[in-house]
C-alpha cells in the first residue's frame, strides 16, 4: 500500500486519533513503527523465546485494534504503548511463577533461561548471549528498567511513567543493575580487558 | 542524602558514560566513591556499561512475521463501522442489485435537480419560457372569449386604465397590442379633446356615413362599422391608448364635434345633414 507523505509525518498521537476514527492507514504507520521494537522487547523479556515475542507482538496490536479508546490522546504513546507491553509480561512472568511452583523451577521449564551451570560453561566468543542470560537472571523490574533505558532508549521519565514510580526509584534500579551486571560478568574478564582495550582505543 | 552533595545517581550513570577515574573533579571522585568500592570498580563498571550501549542493539535482533500483519489488517478492516446512511441508501438497492448501487444515490441527486430548476429557479431557460407560455396563453384565451361573447358585451365599455395595466404587466408583442385595440370596442361618454382630435382625422365620407346612420337609428349602438374605422386609423397610428368613438344621439350632436379644421367641409357636412332632416 502506497501511503501518502502525510501519514508518515504525523506524530504517534495524531495517528491515534486516526486509528480512534477507524482509519486504516493510520493503523499501518502505528504498526510499521512499533511492531519491530516490540518483538524484540518481548524477546529480550521472555526469555529469548521468538515464537511467544511474536505471539505477544501480535496480541498487543489486537488490543490496539479492538479498544483504541483506552487511549488517551492527550498523553504520551509510546510510553502508554510500553507500559500494555510490560503488564503483559507481568502478567506472563507471574504465569511462569505459578508454573514454577508446579514444575519446580522456572530455569528448567523456560528455553534459554540461564542457570549458574550455564555461566559456568563459559563461551569467551559469546560475551553478549552471557549478557543476555546475566540480564535475565534478574528480577523483571530490573530487567525491564535496564532493557527500556539500554536497548529502547527512554528517558528515566519515560520509564518511571510505564513502572509507575518515581524518577529516583528508576535512577536507582539502573545503578544497581548495572552493579550486578559487573558483578556477573566478571567471569569474561581476559575477554573484557581485550575488548576494553580495542574499545579504548576507538574511543581516543 | 547529605545536603551538599550534588549528585544523583543518574549522575553517576552519565559519569561513568563519559569520563575515566582519572578525569574526574574531587568531588566527582567522593561521589564515586560512596557508591563504589574504588577506582577499579569505577572502571570495570565504565566499560560494561559502554559494552552494553554498543553491543545490546545488535544482540537478539528479530525481525515480526509479515503474515502477522497482514492478519491484523485485515481484522481492522472488519472491525471498521459501516455509516448508517450508507446503509440506508445502498441497503434494499444493493441486496438486489449489487452491481448497480451506485445507481440510486446519483437518481435521487438527479431528480433533486431537476425538480429545483423546473419549480424554484425562475432564472433559468426552463422556467422563463414557461411563465412566458403561459402568460401569452391567457391573453389568447381572454381574447377568444371576448370575441365569443354577445354583442351585448361589445357595448360595454373598457377603461383605458385595465388595458393599459394589461399590457404593461406582460410583455406582448407589438402587434398582438394592436390587435387587441382593434379587437376591443371602447365607448366612452366623455370624448372631449381626445374625441375631437381622433374625430378630425376621419374623413368627410366617413362623418357623412355616420350622420346618416346615427339619423336612421338614434339608439342603435355604433358596432361594427366603427371597428372598420378604428382598423383603418390604427393602421397608419403607432400607438395608442384610447379609442373613443362618439356615441353621436343626434346629427346635431355629431355635427357640433366635428373639428374646425375641416371648415369646408364642416359646413357641407351640416347643410347635408339638415336638408335631409
Amino acid at each position: 500500500m502506497i501511503l501518502g507523505r502525510s501519514y508518515l509525518d504525523k506524530e504517534d498521537e495524531e495517528l491515534m486519533k486516526l486509528v480512534q476514527r477507524k482509519d486504516s492507514k493510520a493503523f499501518e504507520v502505528i504498526y510499521d513503527r512499533y511492531s519491530g521494537r516490540m518483538v524484540n522487547y518481548f524477546y529480550k523479556m521472555l526469555w529469548q523465546d521468538e515464537e511467544k515475542a511474536q505471539d505477544f507482538m501480535h496480541d498487543l496490536f489486537t488490543k490496539l485494534i479492538e479498544k483504541p479508546q483506552h487511549f488517551d490522546v492527550r498523553k504520551n504513546f509510546k510510553t502508554w504503548f510500553f507500559s500494555v507491553a510490560h503488564n503483559m509480561c507481568k502478567n506472563e512472568y507471574r504465569k511462569q511463577g505459578v508454573r514454577s511452583e508446579v514444575h519446580g523451577s522456572v530455569e528448567k521449564d523456560i528455553p534459554g533461561q540461564s542457570g549458574k551451570e550455564t555461566l559456568k560453561a563459559i563461551d569467551e566468543s559469546n560475551f553478549n548471549q552471557e549478557l543476555q542470560l546475566a540480564l535475565n537472571e534478574l528480577d523483571e523490574v530490573k530487567k525491564t528498567t535496564f532493557l527500556m533505558r539500554y536497548n529502547d532508549e527512554m528517558s528515566i521519565k519515560e520509564i518511571s511513567e510505564i513502572m509507575e514510580c518515581s524518577e529516583g526509584t528508576v535512577k536507582s534500579r539502573l545503578f544497581y543493575t548495572l552493579k550486578i551486571l559487573n558483578q556477573r560478568l566478571k567471569a569474561f574478564d581476559g575477554l573484557i580487558v581485550w575488548i576494553l582495550i580495542a574499545f579504548s582505543k576507538l574511543l581516543n | 542524602m547529605e545536603k551538599d552533595q550534588k549528585y544523583d545517581p543518574e549522575d553517576l550513570e552519565s559519569l561513568l558514560m563519559h569520563k575515566r577515574f582519572e578525569e574526574l573533579y574531587p568531588e566527582e571522585k567522593d561521589f564515586v566513591l560512596r557508591h563504589l568500592e574504588g577506582p577499579e570498580e569505577y572502571s570495570s563498571m565504565r566499560q560494561t556499561l559502554l559494552f552494553v550501549q554498543k553491543n545490546i542493539h545488535d544482540e537478539g535482533g528479530i525481525q515480526p512475521r509479515p503474515e502477522i500483519k497482514s492478519a491484523l489488517m485485515a481484522k481492522f478492516e472488519k472491525e471498521k463501522p459501516v455509516a448508517a446512511w450508507r446503509i440506508w441508501l445502498n441497503g434494499l438497492f444493493a441486496f438486489r442489485m449489487p452491481q448497480l448501487r451506485w445507481a440510486m444515490p446519483v437518481g435521487i441527486a438527479a431528480a433533486v435537480l431537476f425538480g429545483w430548476m423546473y419549480f424554484f429557479d425562475a432564472e433559468t431557460p426552463i422556467a422563463k419560457m414557461a411563465e412566458r407560455n403561459t402568460s401569452k396563453d391567457k391573453i389568447e384565451k381572454q381574447l377568444r372569449k371576448e370575441e365569443a361573447q354577445s354583442p351585448k358585451a361589445e357595448n360595454e365599455e373598457l377603461l383605458p386604465a385595465e388595458v393599459s395595466e394589461e399590457l404593461e404587466s406582460e410583455d406582448i408583442a407589438e402587434s398582438d397590442l394592436n390587435a387587441k385595440i382593434v379587437d376591443l370596442e371602447v365607448i366612452n361618454d366623455d370624448f372631449e379633446s381626445e374625441s375631437m382630435a381622433e374625430v378630425e382625422t376621419l374623413s368627410d365620407e366617413i362623418y357623412f356615413d355616420l350622420a346618416e346612420k346615427e339619423v336612421a337609428s338614434s339608439t342603435r349602438p355604433v358596432a361594427a362599422k366603427d371597428s372598420e374605422l378604428l382598423k383603418t386609423r390604427t393602421a397608419n397610428s403607432a400607438e395608442m391608448d384610447d379609442i373613443s368613438i362618439p356615441e353621436a344621439t343626434s346629427g346635431q350632436a355629431l355635427a357640433s364635434n366635428v373639428s374646425r379644421k375641416n371648415a369646408s367641409s364642416e359646413s357641407d357636412l351640416f347643410s347635408l345633414f339638415f336638408t335631409a332632416h
